[in-house]
């Protein structure tokens, strides 16, 4: 298989030239910083807003700068051995919403984006996503959100500041409330969120204690200043059988299509093959759509619910000697440090937590023996298959949204491919159990794909909400972790069974959550598109 | 567990009941069914003891019995595939004519989902659903089959049917006095039943008459998907296997994943047959975006609108639906104080415009039932198709015809030369990315 000489115009080229210039940062490789802010505001001036988008368009950071930023620390990384101190940036992304492209730029231009949910908003689509009915007074419920929960309180421009020090971040955000009133008081604050990385042992962990952000897909494409070398790194040899298909194991290479527009996409059952560009205005180019739902995470409800049904689920003789961790490890798919249950069914190991054999696993088959690039290696004893969830429950968070090789109702595991996205979220409050923690906390989900509707909401509304798929089994459930029910009747109660194989042969554990308060709900969020810094100049600002 | 009795009619119908001897020839129509679709997996190479697929009827399901619901989406796939979303809702209401059927008038939803629009004053009040096969009604209609090959209609097993209670039926289901039997039956052969008739195509809707939307279709594709499949390796994904096993349409949601979980069962060994009574069914609509208007211009969510109307609501009819309506009950108002109908209803915040847009939400599901892990152990059998692209759509093709083999063995791919292009971008320093640094 050879790498075609493909140009930066084949919108069906497999691994394009991206012009990461002309892309935002946090779309890729994304920001990834420990201080991060999103702020909201309303366009109350367009004139004077579109003077301050034009000043502020060189500030919006390129996936240029933030690709050689990295490549600078892990070279500096690399020589001294250490992680260096001293190299700080603050970085700037920008996106707008539906109603504000279309008095920004023209109702037309708008109306060619194929995604009906980025134009009915988020706030539209909470049902789609599970969230409780308005004036219900359930903790999720839009009417709750403190921002985003109807068209008027959804912000018109978003902006997303990171950067790796807190003070350097609050510099910053001051320039930006200074240039606005500079240009004219264009846009008027909505809110301000406040991101960072937990502390201490929790650092790289949600608050729940999980280790996130491990499972990216691997965006296919090159960079522009070497053409022989890819945006996503690729650590299989040649004469691997997934070379074509993955830059390392358990990261499948995925169009950029899926995330730019501008490009194919993916095509349902040949990972290689183009399927068509998405439809949206030609200066949609390099641009993505931008998902942010503030996502608050009541640790107590959590560790209670797991607490008790462990103990439940323990009387079992299959079961004896559940504990809440476990339980906990198979909500999530993954143990507190990351290792996945698939490698180490039995308790938590560090040595699988981080690099290859933190994601090298697939569930209806074994995870082959890989052949690997010099330098890369994974010298654990490869992950066995799992169709039935004995290992990894069919309703584990981590395969509810990444079957990765399962049939799934939409056949093909190929279609999975097409349903990924680019997360890019931080958690938001100090830690549970720091002393004096008082106060909301949660995550800031962030993600970046060109359709809403197929990506995003498809995995949250059809796999994490839904008992039955992507997986229909005797073990199947929903996705305890972050899923919900809000069928009529329910009582929001989500419901799994837990697969064992004992002395009496294979038998099934159902168990609920009961309809006590939510663990994880939604307080805020909007649906928005994230622009090519030259739309951000040449069509929004002008 | 002893030998199953007989088939019995999909969902438990009763609709038998009246005509003596229909149940019985039922029955013995569909295990004749289910003995052609074994001797064709044995036309394709299994030994006759080594198929894996049964007739309840004449081979005991011995405990341990799994039965798993195969479930899937009821919009037909294969024209968002050819269309895109937008056009497919657009296409997919309203029948046109069909050029796998010599043009006859025929819906184009080919998910074993089949459903009619009605609209009032232009709006829509009722969205009509229905799976029940074409089989069955040919037996309440009795005659010959459509092709008049013999042992392939139900009347040649003793159902000979009805054809004032197929004309009853008719009318109620279509809600009109109208329909008069001549109308049921093709003109130039009035002994034949029309499943294309006027009352199931452009002025009704009582079962399924898409070419490929039969439950002979079903028993096919379960016992094909039985068949092992090598292709330079196991054949395991849904797609690959539909292509080589050369069954069913590709694109569709619904027979790759038949295909491909029945075919999971059978790689463990087991032997599958599908579960009495063997039908394709609606599992349930997912209504929980569905809003109607509330007061000062919010939304509400609706009640349920989706009415199960065959079979009767039983203990043993659940999950087996097989005829629904969706609408707006009588005296349920807007804000307005105007009766609502489907229109005024909301997926997600988008009105609803057209009748696809529920079948999206529409869970099917077959029931296939496995015993006796591990008394197979089959060898892979080479593909007897494959899948080539016909205008952007996957579509099977005979394993000789010269057209681009989608899905080439995997040694055809591992034979492909490494070029120094390849080697070139693969082999940058570990940890870096060559040239990244200036």
């Amino acid at each position: 298989m050879s790498v075609p000489a493909e140009g930066q115009d084949d919108p069906d080229a497999l691994e394009p030239l991206l012009p990461l210039d002309d892309v935002q940062g946090n779309i890729l490789p994304g920001f990834n910083k420990r201080h991060q802010r999103v702020v909201g505001f309303r366009v109350v001036d367009v004139p004077a807003a579109k003077r301050w988008f034009a000043c502020a368009a060189p500030e919006i950071t390129t996936a240029t700068e933030v690709q050689r930023f990295k490549d600078l620390r892990r070279a500096l990384r690399a020589r001294r051995g250490a992680a260096p101190t001293g190299l700080a940036s603050v970085w700037m992304a920008i996106a707008f919403s539906a109603p504000s492209l279309r008095r920004l730029v023209s109702d037309a231009d708008v109306d060619l984006f194929e995604d009906e949910a980025f134009h009915v908003g988020l706030h539209a689509r909470a049902s789609t996503l599970g969230d409780p009915d308005a004036g219900s007074g359930i903790p999720g419920s839009p009417d709750l959100w403190e921002f985003g929960g109807t068209e008027t309180t959804t912000a018109d421009v978003l902006l997303i500041l990171a950067a790796d020090r807190q003070d350097m971040l609050q510099f910053h955000l001051r320039r930006v409330h200074g240039s606005i009133a500079a240009a004219g008081d264009g846009l008027e604050l909505m809110f301000e969120q406040h991101g960072a990385d937990l502390e201490g042992p929790l650092r790289g962990h949600e608050h729940f204690g999980f280790r996130d952000g491990i499972s990216q897909p691997g965006v296919r494409g090159r960079l522009p200043w070497d053409s022989e070398a890819f945006l996503t790194l690729r650590v299989l040899a040649p004469e691997d059988p997934d070379f074509g298909t993955f830059a390392r194991p358990g990261q499948p290479l995925v169009r950029a299509g899926q995330f730019l527009f501008g490009y194919a996409t993916q095509d349902r059952f040949v990972p290689e093959a183009p399927e068509r560009v998405r439809d949206a205005p030609p200066w949609a180019r390099n641009g993505s759509f931008l998902v942010f739902r503030r996502l608050e995470q009541d640790v107590a409800a959590f560790r209670a619910f797991v607490a008790s049904a462990a103990s439940a689920l323990a009387t079992h003789t299959d079961l004896a000697g559940l504990t809440k961790q476990h339980l906990a490890a198979l909500l999530v798919g993954r143990w507190p440090s990351g290792a996945p249950l698939m490698r180490t069914p039995a308790g938590d190991d560090t040595l699988l937590a981080d690099g290859i054999p933190a994601n090298a696993f697939r569930f209806d088959g074994a995870e082959p023996v890989h052949a690997f690039l010099p330098g890369h290696e994974d010298p654990f004893p490869p992950a066995p298959a799992d169709r039935t969830g004995v290992r990894c429950p069919i309703w584990a968070h981590v395969r509810k949204v990444n079957p990765r090789d399962i049939t799934t109702e939409q056949g093909s595991d190929t279609d999975t491919l097409a349903r990924r996205l680019l997360r890019r979220g931080i958690p938001y409050g100090t830690e549970f159990d720091a002393e004096g923690a008082a106060g909301p906390r949660g995550l800031l989900y962030l993600s970046y794909q060109t359709s809403i509707t197929d990506q995003f909401e498809f995995l949250a509304s059809s796999w994490m909400n839904t008992q039955s798929k992507p997986q229909h089994d005797d073990g199947d459930g929903h996705d305890l972790l972050v899923g919900q029910n809000r069928a009529a009747g329910e009582g929001r109660v989500r419901r799994a069974t837990l697969p064992t194989v004992g002395q009496g042969g294979a038998t099934t554990h159902p168990f609920s959550t009961g309809t006590g308060p939510p663990w994880i709900f939604a307080t805020g969020g909007g649906y928005f598109f994230a622009p090519s810094p030259s739309a951000l100049t040449d069509v929004i600002a002008a | 567990m002893p030998k199953l009795a007989r088939f019995d009619p999909p969902a438990f119908l009763d609709d038998f009941d009246e005509i003596p001897g229909q149940r019985e020839g039922w029955s013995k129509y569909i295990s004749a069914t289910f003995d052609r679709a074994i001797t064709a997996v044995t036309q394709q190479g299994v030994p006759v003891n080594g198929v894996q697929f049964y007739n309840e009827t004449e081979t005991s399901s011995d405990p341990p019995v799994s039965d798993q619901a195969i479930q899937w989406l009821g919009f037909p796939q294969t024209l968002v595939a050819q269309f895109g979303r937008s056009r497919a809702l657009r296409i997919a209401d309203d029948p046109a004519p069909d050029p796998q059927s010599n043009n006859i008038i025929s819906r184009q939803q080919d998910e074993y989902l089949e459903w009619q629009v009605t609209r009032r004053a232009g709006k829509i009040v009722r969205v009509t659903f229905t799976c029940e096969g074409p089989e069955y009604w040919q037996s309440i209609a009795g005659g010959p089959s459509l092709y008049n090959n013999p042992g392939e209609s139900p009347a040649d097993f003793g159902a000979n049917g009805d054809r004032q209670l197929l004309v009853q039926l008719y009318r109620m289901l279509v809600g009109t006095n109208e329909v008069q039997e001549a109308d049921l039956f093709f003109p130039d052969s009035p002994d034949t039943y029309n499943p294309w008739n006027v009352w199931n195509t452009q002025r009704g809707i009582v079962h399924l008459q898409q070419i490929n939307n039969t439950l002979g279709a079903e028993i096919h594709i379960g016992a094909d998907g039985t068949v092992l499949r090598d292709k330079g390796g196991p054949v395991t994904d849904a797609t690959r296997l539909i292509c080589c096993g050369g069954f069913g349409g590709p694109e569709r949601a619904s027979d790759p994943h038949l295909g491909a979980e029945v075919n999971a069962f059978a790689r463990d060994g087991f032997a599958i047959t599908l579960r009495n009574p063997v039908g394709i069914y609606m599992e349930g609509i997912d209504d929980t975006a569905i809003t109607k208007p509330g007061p000062g211009g919010t939304r509400q969510p609706v009640g349920n609108f989706f009415r199960v109307v065959r079979p009767k609501a039983s203990a043993n009819a659940a999950g087996l639906s097989v005829r629904a309506i969706y609408e707006v009950p009588a005296g349920e108002q807007g804000p307005d104080g105007r009766q609502l109908t489907v229109s005024d209803l909301q997926i997600g915040g988008v009105p609803i415009t057209r009748g696809g847009q529920l079948a999206e939400k529409i869970t099917m599901q077959f029931f296939a039932r496995a015993c006796r892990e591990g008394a197979f152990n089959n060898a892979g059998l080479p593909c007897r198709a494959k899948c080539c692209r016909r205008q952007g759509v996957l579509g099977i093709a005979s394993v000789d015809d010269p057209c681009t083999d989608v899905f080439p063995a995997s040694q055809e791919l591992l034979d492909t030369p490494v070029t120094l292009a390849t080697v070139r971008s693969a082999t940058g320093q570990p940890g870096s990315r060559r040239g990244a640094m200036p």
